[in-house]
């Protein structure tokens, strides 16, 4: 009933409108204000396509086949990353903060969820596999990682009343937070004998409800800039850079801080430690953890915040010109993700609908195809509807991931 | 139009993924060591029961009690209560603040046919309570001379207030452990007799008080929990014989076949540490094979006869106890068919008579700290045996573990093992439920086979194998319900003479399992 829940909420909330669709610049808001709700939702791998992942979502056997398919793509870094943001957003021009004209104050809340993953390709193995089929072989699990966040943000600001650039500053409010990390580890299976190496950090905040568990206290810092400027042609252009998450978590002191630096080599129990015991001798009692070496403390803990950086070129709604180029890049400063690049083109046949379509490569993610639909109403309601990953929405073997961004914003 | 279909396609979103219909499983194969060892007798019996013999192969040996009892439940000081009470023998009596009245008395225990001249107590108390109803104060310094303790002799001083309207009580308990109690009295003549001294005395500084002869008072003595752990005296006339029935448990395992015994060479040894004369015999050893109800009776040259024990030597401190031997091999018994007969219980049948010729001490028999009466075994049982489908079962009692989300699939377990032992062996495992039922087994592709013996060198040839014990996922669930295990091998020594066990003998073998393991999150 809670997952049923915490589902409804999540994608009742896709009925916002998100910002990460492909940006499109409007025009000034230099009096009045502009609501805008957004809901911004991606999972996607560089090798687990959908058929595996369906079946972690929606449930079923993961068969033999679609291990061996998953398989055959692996890589030497195999990514799983997803994000999902819900965002309101208030745009006061009325409203001048810091006492010049040209500012206006801007309010914002967000929920945002957001996980990390990087799998050795032999971590995958002995998760599905087992270890049977690579008896005198060594399976490494170096540098496989996870991290989990989930936080709200309630920030203030001002912006550029012209371009819409903003800066804000904001409160984070630590949900939770599940983090580890593996560096050398590995398994060696033989007929006799396993020895498993495990050498690693990592921590779990102590709550896992309720939804908003409030275990930890931040702060961040999102800059918005927008830089406006004609080409030679005289053609009006603009690019946007975008840092966001530039802070921390402080999470409390009942956070579970788990370090592990151990060689646990395992040759089955030793039958003269159970046969000709004397009767009181004490009993025997074996405790896996213990035996790892798994090294564990309460304690508070801060972790830094995804920090995403982003620069691309975005279309103007007021362009004279029906077709306009889109491209960027985007970064999220977490070791499984790789560089996203982006390009595409977009397209507004009349003045209060257009489209856009892009490629894009990298992220946690490999080669994607997104579509964007973007509808104008009277210039005072706006709703927007795209996704970054087509290919994903639609195909299990040759998708690997799914995305779904809405966003609206609306002028008083 | 628009919101119904944008509703329609959230609602659809919600219920894909939050009525997730079945659960996420997967399979995966482990391959894992359960259990390995290095096995030699020395591993399987005690360090201290397992010798070289002088033919160069082992024997099982055995030096331990296998009977004995203590002569504590004769010999006992039983819990109880004497009072003695006191008054005057003429008609009044005035008591004045310098009044002194020393009294010696005797107070005899009733400890029945037993009469003992001296005791050092291991354990308990006396609690002595006196009772005045004299009109004044006074005080009684109660004290037993020959009673000595740690810190002397035994002895207190009660005071009395003014017991003429309400009787004065003084209640004391003394620890008496290691307190030496001589037993003869005021006298040193007498048996069972505590020899007490009581000094009565004015406790009153200034007054003068008048007593009568109707005036009695109170000593009393109450023995709580008193243990002697050294008695001398004469302990009485006593025969102790009995026919019991004893099971042999460890025996109880072979439920099927054959032995055959080269030689067995057993001293049973009577140790009495007591000084004191006793007679035992031994009229009845039997031993029966209840699965098969052949029975099997123990000839030996002592049998029926009546065997004098002399008492142990020395004294308190250093007392010998006398040994009475029973020499029991194969050529003065049948003990080797008593033996391949593999009895599950035995029948035995004895006599013990305590100073049989009466009181020939003169009332000095001795019982000393942790001197008992015990038949002592010394056994030699050289390995060399034939074994002919010699089956045992042993019964475990399982608690299967909850495997939570992991469940168990299908496995094969594999043994793989150097037997240097010359018998090889099957084995079957079979899973009972909670009312012992069969529900399921487990049975091995082979049997162990065993290694090849040399009569000439008594060198086992070892023989190498392996074998797979496949569960199936039916086992699996079976192995759930199981309460109890059952453990069936049967045994089969190599060619058909005895084999003889050498010290460098051993087993060694490895276990590990290819375990299909199912995933359900």
């Amino acid at each position: 009933m809670k997952k049923v829940f915490i589902t409804l909420a999540l994608v009742l909330s896709w009925t916002a409108f998100s910002q990460e669709l492909t940006a499109v610049y409007e025009d000034s808001l230099t009096e009045g204000s502009l609501t805008r709700v957004s809901s911004f939702n991606y999972y996607s791998s560089n090798a687990f396509n959908n058929d595996l992942l369906d079946k972690f979502l929606f449930g079923g056997a993961i068969t033999g086949d679609i291990k061996d398919q998953v398989t055959n793509g692996l890589k030497r870094v195999n990514s799983f990353g997803a994000e999902a943001e819900q965002t309101i957003e208030h745009y006061n021009a009325g409203f001048n903060p810091i006492g010049n004209p040209k500012y206006g104050f801007v309010a914002s809340f967000s929920d945002n969820h957001f996980v990390s993953a990087n799998l050795s390709s032999d971590l995958f193995h002995t998760v599905f596999y087992g270890n049977a089929d690579r008896v005198g072989d060594t399976l490494d699990y170096s540098f496989s990682h996870l991290q989990y966040m989930h936080y709200q943000k309630i920030g203030i600001g001002v912006f550029d009343k012209q371009t819409l650039s903003s800066l804000r500053i904001n409160y984070v409010a630590g949900s939770k937070q599940t983090q580890g990390r593996l560096s050398n580890s590995f398994l060696y299976s033989e007929n006799d004998s396993l020895s498993l190496a495990l050498q690693g950090a990592g921590f779990r905040t102590d709550l896992t409800s309720p939804y908003f568990a409030m275990q930890g206290h931040g702060f961040s810092i999102d800059l918005n800039y927008n830089f406006l400027f004609e080409t030679k042609k005289g053609n009006a252009q603009i690019i946007n850079l975008k840092i966001s998450n530039l802070g921390l978590i402080a999470w409390n002191d009942q956070t579970n801080i788990y370090t592990i630096d151990s060689v646990t080599n395992y040759t089955g129990f030793d039958i003269k430690n159970f046969i000709n015991q004397p009767e009181d001798a004490p009993s025997k009692q074996y405790n896996f953890l213990d035996t790892l070496g798994l090294q564990q403390e309460k304690g508070s803990i801060v972790s830094t915040l995804p920090i995403e950086f982003a620069i691309q070129k975005m279309p103007m709604r007021n362009s004279d010109k029906k077709l306009q180029a889109i491209l960027g890049f985007k970064a999220i400063l977490t070791s499984d993700y790789f560089p996203y690049l982006f390009g595409g083109v977009y397209y507004a046949p009349t003045d209060n609908f257009s489209g856009s379509t892009r490629l894009s490569y990298g992220g946690f993610g490999g080669l994607q195809w997104g579509i964007d639909l973007n509808y104008w109403v009277k210039d005072k309601v706006y709703i927007g509807l795209g996704t970054f990953d087509m290919i994903g929405n639609i195909s299990k073997k040759y998708g690997f991931g799914r995305s779904v961004n809405l966003s609206a914003h609306f002028k008083l | 139009m628009r919101k119904k279909t944008l509703i329609s396609i959230i609602l659809a979103g919600v219920v894909l993924v939050a009525c997730k219909k079945e659960a996420t499983t997967w399979s995966t194969n482990w391959a894992a060591p359960i259990a390995h060892g290095h096995l030699t007798i020395n591993d399987m019996v005690a360090e201290d029961n397992a010798e070289t013999n002088t033919e160069g192969y082992l024997s099982l040996v055995i030096h331990e009690p296998v009977f004995e009892f203590s002569l504590d439940t004769l010999i006992q000081l039983p819990d109880t209560s004497v009072v003695e009470k006191t008054a005057i023998g003429i008609p009044s009596l005035d008591i004045s603040p310098a009044y002194v009245q020393p009294t010696e008395y005797n107070q005899v225990l009733n400890l029945g046919g037993i009469e003992l001249k001296e005791v050092v107590i291991g354990s308990g108390f006396i609690e002595t309570r006196l009772t005045s109803v004299w009109p004044g104060k006074a005080s009684v310094a109660l004290i037993i001379p020959e009673a000595i303790g740690p810190l002397g002799s035994f002895g207190g001083v009660h005071y009395f207030e003014a017991g003429d309207v309400v009787e004065s009580v003084s209640v004391q308990t003394t620890d008496m452990t290691d307190f030496n109690m001589n037993l003869t009295g005021t006298e040193g003549l007498g048996v069972n007799t505590i020899g007490v001294t009581a000094i009565v005395q004015s406790d009153e500084e200034t007054e003068t008080y008048t007593i009568t002869s109707s005036d009695t008072n109170t000593i009393g003595f109450s023995f709580i929990d008193m243990v002697p752990k050294y008695a001398r005296g004469y302990f009485g006339q006593y025969t102790f014989s009995d026919t019991t029935t004893v099971s042999l448990s460890q025996l109880n395992r072979i439920v099927a076949g054959s032995i055959d015994i080269d030689s067995i060479d057993m001293k049973i040894t009577v140790k009495n540490g007591f000084n004191l004369v006793a007679q035992a015999k031994i009229s009845l050893f039997e031993g029966t094979n209840m699965r098969n109800g052949s029975m099997v009776d123990l000839d030996f040259p002592a049998k029926n006869t009546t065997m004098n024990i002399d008492p142990a030597s020395g004294g308190y401190y250093d007392y010998v106890p006398s040994e009475y031997p029973l020499d029991i091999n194969n050529v003065n018994s049948n003990i080797t068919d008593f033996i391949e007969n593999l009895p599950n219980t035995a029948k035995v049948g004895y006599k013990m008579d305590i100073n049989p010729f009466g009181n020939i001490s003169a009332g000095n028999d001795e019982f000393f700290p942790g001197s008992k009466m015990e038949l002592f075994l010394d056994g030699e049982f050289p390995l060399s045996f034939g074994a002919n489908d010699l089956t045992i079962v042993d019964t475990l009692d399982i608690e299967w573990v909850d495997t939570g989300e992991i469940t168990p699939g299908e496995a094969d377990v594999l043994l793989n093992y150097t037997n240097g032992f010359p018998m090889g062996a099957e084995a079957t495992f079979y899973l009972l439920d909670a009312s012992n039922n069969v529900i399921d087994s487990i049975v091995g592709n082979s049997g162990i086979q065993g290694g090849s013996f040399d009569a000439a060198t008594f060198v086992t040839a070892a023989q190498e194998g392996s074998i797979s014990f496949p569960i199936t996922a039916t086992t699996f669930e079976n192995l759930e319900r199981m309460k109890r295990l059952i453990l069936r091998v049967s045994f089969t020594t190599d060619g058909t003479e005895n084999i003889k066990i050498s010290p460098e003998t051993f087993f060694e073998f490895n276990l590990r399992s290819n375990l299909q393991i199912s995933v359900s999150l």
